[in-house]
């Protein structure tokens, strides 16, 4: 595999991706994409080429940044077992920052939860990284999101801001999907940043 | 924005200016109300679609890593379309 180019605006999503997650999940790449950077996620994979796996890992080493919710880990109630893909990702994603190139080491992560600490129940081997918690509340990720990447550099619009534009676009979201003949709950991850990059231009 | 009569600056919630006769004189119009505040001037083809967009003290909005289902420019439409949409007036 040829080695990734790592882009600086580029920001990998790993969480959960049922419907119940699903406003926390917009939030954040609405969020991501009004502060000039780009969402990424495993859903953006649509070819049958390669394995999963090495799609997951390439999207992973393009990215500078990284946001990994793990509020999903726990038991499912029939299998009785934790799904693994969100830390096997944040591992991924670890790894890059301890074994790669310097362009790879540079990588930025912030972790999201439900509740502060409850991950020292399951991955307690994290701490000392970036743990916020979000609290299964869409403005609260937006809000952890924004101050997270304002760390990094440069002026960017302030969280309330983010807030309100991201409560509009929900509000119209509907309307623009009877457009394509779709309920917005059918829009698959790119449909969506297209979307939201379209609204971000022409709207706030 | 492409008008009747000319070119017109449309701002969201707000009604549209007075048509200018040419696009470049709307557009020097624009700039000169994006001079303190953070803001962005989107520029539309004689069309309606998007042809440029001017961003001050904003981040610039990146494009998506690749296509979708739907053409952008179709998209661009129906988003627009519902962004002047009087049902989602700011006021409401």
């Amino acid at each position: 595999m040829a080695k990734p180019y790592v882009r600086s605006k580029d920001v990998f999503i790993n969480c959960p991706f049922d419907s119940s997650y699903k406003p926390i999940f917009n939030a954040i790449v609405f969020a991501v994409c009004e502060l000039g950077f780009r969402a990424r996620c495993a859903l953006e994979i649509d070819d049958a080429g390669d394995t999963r796996l090495d799609k997951i890992t390439r999207i992973i080493g393009e990215c500078k940044y990284g946001i990994h919710d793990i509020s999903a880990t726990e038991l499912n109630p029939v299998i009785h077992l934790p799904r693994f893909n969100m830390p096997l990702e944040l591992g991924l994603f670890l790894g890059c920052k301890r074994y790669g190139s310097p362009s790879q080491r540079s990588k930025s992560l912030l972790i999201l939860d439900r509740e502060p600490y409850r991950y020292r129940n399951f991955i307690s081997d994290v701490s000392g990284q970036d743990i916020h918690t979000h609290g299964a509340d869409p403005n609260r990720a937006i809000m952890e999101v924004r101050n997270w990447l304002a760390s990094k550099g440069g002026i960017l619009p302030g969280g309330a801001t983010i807030q309100k534009h991201y409560a509009r676009f929900v509000t119209m979201l509907p309307a623009m999907c009877q457009a394509f003949a779709l309920d917005s709950h059918e829009l698959t991850f790119t449909d969506l940043s297209w979307v939201i990059n379209k609204w971000l231009i022409s709207a706030r | 924005m492409p008008a009747k009569k000319g070119w017109v600056l449309r701002k969201v919630g707000a009604s549209d200016t007075k048509p200018f006769t040419t696009q470049r004189e709307a557009i020097e119009d624009a700039r000169k109300h994006l001079t303190s505040a953070p803001g962005q001037i989107v520029i539309h083809n004689a069309d309606g679609n998007i042809r440029d967009v001017e961003f001050y003290k904003l981040p610039k909005i990146q494009s998506p890593p690749r296509s979708g289902r739907f053409k952008a420019r179709k998209i661009e439409r129906a988003v627009t379309s519902i962004i002047f949409d009087p049902r989602f007036s700011l006021t409401n």
